[in-house]
């Protein structure tokens, strides 16, 4: 019980200091203390360090291809060079590879 | 015993397999729930501003709370699980009612949220609140915010099923003895929902409001 209880407390001030650092825009310390707070309730909670290899084996399994499909879904809107992706999406931006049309 | 078993060698593989097949389960719902995160990383980037003006009009104590419930809910039925492991019926019927009360909590919660939310119309489509040059992005955030909450939600439903089962099926069978596996189970599932939303909470409500 103490152990559920301390990693209960753990939780409510990692969520405290998420909001204090929401406050001071402090972006990727908010993204390491939920990659925290997911962590004590996989430890915690799940009790992930005790779980049957086989269900360790598909838990990582689920995270392995978790980064496969964030990897490679990013890749093209992290990457492209030759035009802007956000700026095509809801208003058509110039594509300089073809000429502006100056016909009369 | 062995025939009762079957196919299980000893009560000991049944239990491991149960706790596995969850766990297996849970691997495929990272994946759906990894598509929605994968939506956030790409269009939190490409449409930054928009998708921070959307972020700045989510409800933060709407959200905080809802957050303190979760966990809270997460943290009583875990007790539940160490009380099924000690045969205490009680202590499983009262902890499933505390954290089956708090997610119908959270679930009225996000309801009120998601219907101050529609009347100042921030539902994606023609009539939506915010207009500007970064409306596109904010419009694609709301998107996600209710797709996301309603997934969500749907996950928050299914656990309050499953752990109002686990009540009714203990409270029905308490002269007999207790079957801790359906309980822990079900508190793997619960606990995986809680974590979900521990991930969600600062991708609507905290990066980019500041």
């Amino acid at each position: 019980m103490a152990r559920v209880l301390s990693c209960w407390g753990l939780l409510l001030m990692l969520l405290a200091v998420e909001l204090v650092l929401a406050a001071v825009g402090a972006n990727w310390g908010i993204g390491g203390c939920a990659g925290l707070m997911a962590l004590l309730i996989a430890c915690g909670f799940m009790r992930m360090m005790r779980a049957p290899t086989l269900a360790a084996i598909f838990a990582i399994g689920g995270l392995f291809w978790l980064s496969v499909l964030l990897a490679l879904g990013s890749l093209d809107s992290f990457t492209r060079t030759n035009f802007p992706v956000g700026d095509t999406l809801s208003s058509p931006a110039p594509n300089p590879r073809i000429p502006p049309d100056t016909a009369p | 015993m062995s025939e009762h078993l079957a196919p299980y060698d000893s009560p000991r593989h049944r239990d491991e397999t149960a706790i596995a097949g969850m766990w297996l389960f849970l691997a495929s719902e990272i994946l759906l729930f990894g598509g929605l995160f994968l939506i956030f990383v790409v269009y939190s980037h490409t449409r930054a501003a928009g998708w921070a003006l959307g972020v700045r009009h989510t409800n933060l104590m709407i959200g905080g709370i809802n957050t303190a419930l979760l966990l809270t809910s997460s943290m009583a039925y875990t007790l539940g699980v160490d009380a099924a492991r000690n045969e205490n019926a009680r202590g499983v019927i009262l902890a499933g009612l505390s954290a089956a009360g708090l997610g119908v909590t959270f679930l009225c919660l996000k309801g009120w949220e998601w219907h101050t939310e529609l009347a100042d119309h921030l539902f994606p489509g023609p009539g939506f609140a915010l207009g500007g040059p970064q409306a596109g992005g904010a419009q694609l955030f709301y998107s996600f915010y209710f797709l996301s909450t309603a997934l969500h939600g749907l996950h928050m439903l299914v656990g309050i099923g499953l752990i109002g089962w686990i009540c009714l099926r203990t409270y029905r069978g308490r002269s007999a003895p207790l079957i801790a596996m359906p309980v822990e189970v079900v508190g793997l599932y619960w606990s995986f929902v809680d974590l979900v939303w521990v991930l969600l909470f600062p991708v609507l409500y905290l990066i980019g409001r500041v």
